[in-house]
């Protein structure tokens, strides 16, 4: 099933001679479940197409379809809802609100919607996640590969349509980095989680089902991974 | 400039928005002294100038000083002139038509004396030689005695002895009215010589001359040369420059000169300041260190906060400079040298605009301050050099305190802090615990809002104080305000005309022919006038009202102890009084049985119960006869005057009758008849009859003058004249001029910590904006983001008031206490103004926050992500 349509997608940063062109014509689909790896040199608009999938960032010409809503067609609060219950996105350095605790963080974007979570929900992934005996801790309590499950979890509490991390683990210790990656591999099995990864590393990319690369804002590869 | 500074520059230009509030402060705080220093400076300028036009312009004065000291203090080094004076002495004024001023006293003065006392010329010239004299006005007005310039007078003059043991055996002088008892004048004049004297000129009656004085002044004027080796002068002198040591050095050249009498002009000496100890200096002094450190700790609050902020964002650049070798000291140095630049910015701009502010404000004040004070001079804008220089010292010391915390802050900063940037990190779970009750009532925006609030505790209270400074400064001070309009209301109360005459006369045809001809001056004017006399009643108990039966002052064979205030009254008013009070008139006029309306309801405070009292003392119906008595109280004798009926009683009063204050007393109105046949039963207290006179007009000015006029033709002792509307019109002025400056004061300070509310509030959000963005990427809407910033405006606010409101009314209280002794009326709290300062601290609050909010709301969120993580 098509979760993700993206259509003749361009960003074009600045104006006249300096203009850069971050995205250039980009398209490509995307169906539930899978897990799909973006990789290229620094620069080539990675984090661009990441930002844009999220609604975080908007695009110069092009569509994006989330399960089949044009994203960019919405207004500014109905982007933010769409946000937060569509989206889940994982940064490399982890940007969770200093003052809130690890359970308010993971249930931010239900809090904000004035839901309450699924309590089996919040169970499974905070055990999935190792973080049952920090709940009432502080980010700034907590080493960087908890709180990036922290925010992991903050991405997986809506249940959204998918997932993006950009470079999870680009702050992280090998070891912290392959349990970032095993989780992710698993909420995208055990919950048929579609999920989008950046990422510099190719065993992390080899991981994937799809690895997508870019150069210079346009879509090089685009080879399916069979194991 | 070496490379830290020139950062230090390059930052500060960078921070172009915040280095302005911080310049904005620095200038705020500099004006301010500058103005409180000008402001103090000019009024002690004014205060001089005010004391030479009523006393002249000397510093010492030698009494009884002969020819050869008269050239020693001439030839003295310090000496600027000398204001020589001689009394001449008193001369029988012929054809005076004034009885109490027989006289005719005169003084001479050389050139300088001229020059230098008050001598104001109304009509020709000052004399120039010793037979020339110029006379004041009074005498051609008061003793209505006709000269004219160019006449001439032969004058026998001598000095005043008194014939009555009680005056000693010295010669009187001006101080001492004319001694007159019951067997007429009791005093001489010597016949020392015989002078004439040509008049040259007319002068306005000398400020220093007393109402009472028994002589009319003329001046003539002192030859110096003229001087025989026996003769002595008063000798004035005003010095070049005055000092503290003025004293010592006057006693000093007297004593060697063989000076007996040294004094000084005191007056003047302490609005030079150099009289230590001097109450007036304290006071002064206590004020203006009060009114400065109040402006310092605004000011240190919000440029320490601005520096502070500052440092926090320069952290970065001062870690990268330490690890590449930066020293402590070079660290800390930076610091300073930021506060250096803002004050060499600053601090001119402060001086230049104080100076300026209280010029523009002394220039729309001085018609209110002449009037409010009385006083014939106007402010006038005096800049000292030490004014400038305190400016410049306390905005100095201002900008060290504030610089010194951050500056130290800053030199701690090591290259590995900097780069994790951990200082606003460190936060623990409880510092940021908030109840479950707030999600639950403001929502997960309320809870964000209040734990941004807890994060960053010191900012968090410099908003807070800066907040609660203004609140306590603001209400305090209009609650002082309001207290000073309520007393005024209050000593106004029940106060129902414009001028009142008081008659310092005693003789019953003269009283009658006064206020004949004061009732036909001109100006459309209503009179009612009253002879008073003060006695006392025992009255049946069955005629007291229940409140004095419980409460009584004395009780005596079933007869309760009442003060009775006995008012007679003309017959045309008296007769309108009636009516208003429903009798008939004639019956006030029966010979034969003495009738008087009663007015017994009073008015007074009852300090057990600390509340205003309004009650009827009496108990009586027309027909009921009360006793009333009188007692001299010199004499320690009691007389039985009459036996009064009740004609009627009311709770009206007539024009210039205030309701008694009371709590067992009664007013009698009668008919001047009636107290005439009172007193003629034998005893004499006509001195004891107090008589005024009440105008009410729609010019009472003009009333005045008109007044004024007839007395100093009557002579000025014979009665006072009391323009209360003038009076109030005064003490209003003095409010008013009072608020420009409190007001001014309030404002500017509330100026300073609006900035550092703007400063602390757009720093504090600025700095989270990474924050913001991601709250925004997981899908906070605009509006609710909107709502965690107008929580925290709301917060800041709760916080504020919850410290501000209970300090405020402690100050009230406490202010209250102080100032209740003279007035008594219960606490009243100044809602209106409560209410405006709770609105003007959400109105600040909310404006800092939305406008911070709104930038950061714009921005997009990537670049926020983005902007630190570099």
């Amino acid at each position: 099933m098509e979760i993700l349509r993206v259509e003749g997608l361009s960003k074009i940063y600045g104006k006249g001679e300096t203009a850069v062109k971050a995205l250039d014509n980009v398209s490509f689909t995307v169906n539930k479940g899978e897990f799909i790896a973006v990789v290229g040199p620094s620069g080539s608009g990675k984090s661009t197409l990441l930002h844009i999938l999220g609604g975080v960032d908007t695009p110069t010409s092009g569509k994006v379809y989330v399960e089949d809503t044009d994203v960019y067609s919405l207004d500014e609060t109905k982007l933010a809802i769409f946000r937060r219950r569509q989206i889940g996105l994982i940064y490399q350095f982890y940007n969770l609100i200093p003052v809130l605790t690890v359970k308010e963080n993971i249930m931010l974007p239900l809090l904000l919607d004035g839901r309450k979570a699924d309590k089996g929900h919040f169970k499974d992934i905070v055990n999935k996640l190792g973080l049952s005996d920090r709940l009432d801790y502080l980010p700034n309590q907590l080493s960087g590969g908890q709180q990036q499950r922290v925010s992991i979890g903050r991405a997986l509490i809506t249940n959204p349509a998918l997932m993006l991390a950009d470079e999870p683990t680009g702050n992280l210790d090998s070891k912290n980095s392959s349990e970032i990656i095993s989780l992710l591999k698993m909420f995208n099995k055990t919950l048929n989680q579609t999920l989008i990864v950046i990422t510099h590393d190719e065993r992390i990319a080899l991981q994937a089902d799809r690895i997508l690369t870019i150069e210079d804002g346009r879509i090089t590869k685009d080879e399916v991974i069979r194991r | 400039m070496n490379i830290v500074n020139r950062l230090t520059l390059r930052q500060l230009k960078l921070n172009k928005k915040r280095t302005l509030v911080t310049i904005i402060g620095v200038i705020i705080s500099a004006a301010m002294v500058t103005a409180v220093a000008t402001l103090g400076a000019s009024f002690m300028d004014l205060l001089r100038r005010q004391t030479i036009a009523t006393d002249g312009e000397w510093h010492i004065l030698y009494r009884y000083v002969n020819k050869n000291q008269v050239q020693a203090i001439k030839n003295d080094e310090e000496t600027k002139a000398v204001l020589l004076s001689r009394d001449v002495g008193y001369s029988i004024l012929e054809g005076s038509q004034n009885k109490n001023k027989p006289y005719i006293f005169v003084r001479e003065y050389n050139e300088e004396g001229f020059q230098n006392y008050p001598i104001e010329l109304k009509e020709g010239r000052l004399p120039e030689n010793s037979s020339e004299i110029a006379i004041s006005e009074a005498i051609l007005s008061n003793a209505k005695v006709d000269y004219k310039i160019g006449d001439v007078l032969n004058l026998e003059i001598g000095k005043r002895y008194s014939l009555l043991e009680d005056y000693g055996d010295l010669p009187l002088d001006q101080s001492y009215s004319l001694i007159i008892d019951e067997n007429g004048i009791q005093e001489v004049v010597t016949s020392d010589e015989f002078k004439e004297y040509t008049i040259v000129g007319i002068i306005k009656r000398p400020s220093w001359e007393p109402t009472w004085s028994p002589g009319y002044t003329a001046v003539s004027y002192l030859n110096e040369n003229e001087l025989s080796e026996n003769d002595v002068v008063n000798a004035a002198v005003s010095v070049k420059k005055v000092s503290s040591k003025i004293f010592d050095y006057a006693e000093k050249f007297a004593e060697k000169h063989g000076i007996k009498h040294v004094s000084f002009n005191y007056e003047l000496l302490r609005y030079h300041g150099v009289i230590k100890s001097d109450e007036v200096r304290r006071v002064l002094f206590n004020f203006s260190a009060i009114i400065i450190s109040i402006i310092m700790i605004g000011s240190v609050s919000l440029i320490y906060n601005a520096f502070a902020i500052s440092v926090s964002e320069r952290s970065r650049n001062l870690g990268m400079l330490s690890s590449v070798g930066a020293t402590k000291k070079q660290k800390r140095n930076s610091v300073f040298f930021e506060g250096f630049v803002i004050g060499l910015i600053s601090i001119p701009i402060g001086i230049i605009s104080g100076i300026l502010g209280i010029g523009i404000t002394f220039y729309f004040i001085n018609p209110l301050i002449k009037n409010a004070f009385m006083i014939s001079e106007s402010l006038k804008l005096v800049v000292m050099p030490t004014s400038i220089i305190v400016s410049v010292i306390v905005s100095i010391i201002t900008i060290l305190i504030s610089t010194y915390i951050p500056a130290r802050r800053a030199s701690n900063i090591s290259a590995i802090d900097a780069i994790r940037q951990t200082h606003d990190i460190k936060i623990t779970r409880r510092q940021v615990k908030t109840s479950w009750l707030t999600r639950k009532i403001f929502g997960i925006e309320g809870e964000i809002g209040l734990k941004n609030l807890k994060r960053n505790r010191k900012r968090y209270k410099i908003t807070v104080f800066s907040l609660v400074v203004s609140m306590v400064l603001f209400l305090s001070v209009s609650f002082f305000t309001d207290f000073l309009e309520k007393t005024l209301l209050m000593t106004q109360d029940g106060i129902n005309y414009d001028i009142e005459v008081f008659l310092n006369v005693y003789d019953n045809k003269e009283k009658e022919e006064i206020i004949e001809d004061l009732s036909n001056l001109n100006g459309n004017h209503n009179l009612a006038w009253y002879n008073s006399l003060y006695l006392y009643s025992w009255v049946d108990k069955e005629l007291a009202s229940d409140q004095i039966i419980n409460n009584p002052i004395e009780e005596k064979d079933q007869k309760l102890y009442y003060n009775v205030y006995l008012n007679a009254m003309g017959d045309e008013a008296l007769k309108d009084f009636a009516n208003e009070a429903g009798i008939d008139f004639e019956l006030l006029k029966n010979p034969e049985n003495p009738q008087a309306i009663v007015i017994d309801t009073v008015k007074y405070r009852d300090y057990t119960e600390g509340r205003y009292v309004e009650t009827r003392t009496l108990n009586v119906e027309a027909g009921d006869r009360i006793n009333i008595h009188y007692k001299d109280w010199e004499q320690e004798k009691e007389y039985d005057l009459a036996q009064i009926e009740v004609a009627a009683y009311t709770d009206k009063l007539p024009m210039g009758l205030s309701p008694l204050g009371d709590s067992a007393g009664f007013r009698l109105i009668v008919s001047q008849d009636t107290l005439d046949r009172i007193l003629t039963t034998g005893q004499d207290i006509n001195f004891n009859i107090e008589t005024k006179l009440y105008f009410t007009s729609s010019d009472s000015l003009k009333l005045q003058e008109a007044i004024e006029e007839y007395q100093n033709n009557i002579g000025q002792e014979k009665m006072f004249v009391f323009n209360v509307f003038q009076f109030r019109q005064r003490e209003e002025q003095m409010i008013l001029l009072m608020k420009v400056f409190v007001y001014g004061f309030i404002t500017l300070i509330t100026a300073i910590c609006t900035a550092n509310i703007f400063n602390t509030i757009s720093t504090n959000i600025a700095l989270r904006k990474r924050e913001f963005a991601m709250l925004k990427s997981v899908g906070m809407t605009p509006k609710s983001f909107n709502k965690m910033i107008n929580y925290e405006s709301i917060f800041y606010g709760i916080k504020a008031l919850f410290y501000g409101l209970p300090v405020s009314f402690g100050v009230m209280y406490l202010m209250h206490r102080s100032l209740v002794g003279k007035f008594s009326f219960g606490l009243s709290v100044p809602w209106f103004d409560v209410g405006l300062t709770i609105a003007a601290v959400f109105i600040i609050v909310g404006m800092a926050m939305l406008y911070s909010g709104a930038k950061v709301n714009k921005e997009n969120i990537i670049d926020a992500l983005k902007r630190e993580i570099i």
